[in-house]
């Protein structure tokens, strides 16, 4: 019974996704897409700070298509890494962003969370976050402005619309 | 018990040469407000038990480690001060414990001060700095799986770049 649902499911998958490829029809779903990126609200160091700027009335991201950062991992779609990333934390960033909805998206804000910054050479930090997850847009600074984290996001839809972003499967 | 305006450095300077003699090194009023002071590690329980108890020094700001590499030798620094029903106390006294560098230990001092735990924790992960009877001596800032007996604080940890 279960064999026989699994290969309905599987049958299925593939139609929608032949469909989904349609050149039209994948302008659609990216154009839905772009407009309504939910972050996760994680903090990894000061560059949160910004970001939380960022969401109030006086640069408010909202009106670009970035949604406040509140609600569940399991609605989000885009992850703002916000500044040093330790190697305790980039465990928890990695467990993290595997709990967030496929497709998902990066965003490495300031120096540290893009080369590490002024602690390229500590004994306990990423240099970079791309070493452990796929960041499609790097934001630079330090801090970032909220209007540079707005250009960042403005970047990123601009590559979700060309739909040149690498969408990982879920695990 | 002291309130802000009675803070005395150099009676309670005295009062601890009377008290604990040659046990204490060389007490002594760093600038207003600011003790430090030398203790061995089989004398610090008790006097650390005597300055919560008289001076109503309950507040342990900070601990930290300093590495002599030349003279063989780490020593703990305490920094206590006090959050009494007084209002917080000026007084800020730096109890410093000499540890020696080959086997490092020293008595915790959870069991006066319950703030100097996860200090101590920390001390010990990055100095190597065992605090006997410690109820809980874990990693805190550290990875998991850091490597044992590799301490990045100590002066002759090397750095990836150098």
């Amino acid at each position: 019974m279960f064999a026989v649902g699994n290969a309905f499911v599987g049958i299925l998958r593939n139609v929608v996704e032949k469909i989904v490829n349609v050149k039209p029809v994948r302008y659609l779903v990216n154009w839905a897409r772009l407009y309504s990126l939910w972050p996760v609200h994680l903090t990894t160091a000061c560059c949160s700070v910004e970001f939380g700027a960022a969401s109030c009335p006086r640069f408010d991201v909202e009106r670009m298509g970035m949604i406040q950062a509140f609600g569940s991992l399991r609605q989000c779609d885009l992850i703002i890494i916000e500044g040093t990333v330790t190697k305790k934390m980039g465990k928890r960033v990695k467990k993290v962003y595997s709990q967030m909805a496929s497709p998902r998206y990066v965003i490495a804000m300031g120096a540290c969370a893009i080369s590490g910054g002024i602690y390229y050479n500590s004994y306990n930090i990423h240099k970079g976050v791309d070493e452990i997850l796929p960041v499609d847009v790097y934001v630079p600074g330090c801090p970032p402005r909220p209007e540079a984290l707005a250009h960042g996001v403005l970047m990123l839809q601009d590559k979700i619309r060309k739909g040149r972003v690498n969408i990982t499967k879920g695990e | 018990m002291l309130t802000l305006q009675k803070v005395n450095e150099t009676k309670i300077i005295d009062e601890l040469r009377d008290k604990f003699g040659e046990r204490i090194d060389t007490p002594k009023l760093l600038r207003p407000n600011r003790i430090v002071m030398t203790v061995e590690k089989e004398n610090v329980i008790e006097i650390a038990q005597f300055l919560k108890d008289t001076y109503a020094l309950n507040y342990v700001a900070s601990v930290s480690g300093i590495d002599y590499l030349e003279e063989n030798k780490f020593v703990v620094v305490y920094h206590v001060s006090s959050m009494s029903e007084d209002g917080h106390l000026p007084l800020v006294l730096a109890l410093k414990v000499p540890v020696d560098r080959q086997t490092p230990f020293m008595p915790s001092l959870v069991s006066i001060w319950k703030s100097v735990e996860w200090h101590e924790r920390e001390t010990w992960e990055l100095f190597g700095i065992e605090f006997k009877d410690h109820p809980r001596l874990e990693r805190l800032l550290l990875p998991e799986d850091w490597p044992e007996n590799q301490f990045p604080l100590r002066k002759d940890f090397l750095l990836e770049d150098e």
